[in-house]
């Protein structure tokens, strides 16, 4: 049903305004439920992210995704001694003068599909348009892409080539993953 | 209440280490999987274009509100 939407074109995909609530929406968690039908817009409101909704056009109470992006980085520091931590800054190629201690990303902070357009692909759609985006039409540079991952969503960021970012992170509810945007440059 | 998205972190130690090392890893994606992405890109774009059009007349059409959404 929501594929045939897809393929039919019977499909928005809009970014949302800051006054834009969204009116209904179940991804099957609480907490990301809380957020997009209650806080979304605050983040919107101040600038902190900017928000995107697929749409079913036959039903467009209840958008069949949402997604929020901010800016973020990487920062790196403390290696077991700056011989070893120079060596490998050396390594990357960067010219002395750029020699960067971090780097640019997008922090995807939200990404959630509602469960009647489940095993859709939906996320991987979404996924493949955002990696695209920062490759193509990269504004101000952006290296990687963040994620703090649900533990219920860390398989399906493994899949689209994410990776931990620490080692050891006890977190009981997220992981924090990056996904490297220099992998799709050919 | 929504859990706080947790803030990335500055990476220490070992795992600033793996991090950098892997920068100087190149991964590329299968031509499969490129051919892909750039399709869902493509389609995802032009639906993005038109959707932001026909968004832009609802609002024109309706004071300045979309109506698909509450608007606060």
């Amino acid at each position: 049903m929501v594929r045939q939407c897809i393929d039919n074109y019977n499909f928005d995909f809009i970014r949302l305004q800051p006054s834009n609530k969204v009116k209904n929406f179940d991804c099957g968690d609480v907490d990301l439920n809380d957020f997009i039908l209650n806080r979304a817009t605050l983040f919107d409101k101040y600038m902190l992210a900017v928000s995107y909704a697929c749409v079913d056009t036959n039903d467009t109470s209840r958008p069949l995704a949402y997604f929020s992006l901010a800016n973020d980085k990487i920062a790196t520091s403390d290696f077991a001694n700056m011989t070893e931590f120079n060596r490998f800054r050396r390594k990357q190629g960067f010219p002395n003068e750029k020699r960067l201690k971090s780097y640019p990303a997008v922090k995807l902070c939200r990404l959630a599909v509602d469960i009647c357009a489940r095993n859709q692909k939906l996320g991987s759609l979404v996924l493949n348009y955002i990696k695209t985006m920062f490759v193509i039409n990269n504004k101000t540079g952006c290296r990687f892409i963040t994620v703090d991952a649900y533990l219920a969503a860390v398989p399906f960021y493994e899949k689209n080539g994410f990776r931990m970012m620490n080692q050891e992170d006890d977190d009981p509810h997220t992981r924090l993953m990056y996904f490297d945007l220099m992998d799709l440059v050919a | 209440m929504a859990r706080p998205i947790r803030e990335t972190p500055i990476l220490f130690g070992e795992d600033a280490r793996r991090f950098i090392a892997r920068m100087q890893e190149r991964h590329p994606e299968t031509p499969e999987a490129r051919a892909q992405r750039l399709r869902d890109y493509e389609f995802m774009q032009k639906v993005f274009e038109r959707s932001m059009r026909e968004k832009h007349a609802r609002e024109a059409a309706n004071g300045g509100k979309d109506p698909w959404f509450d608007n606060v």
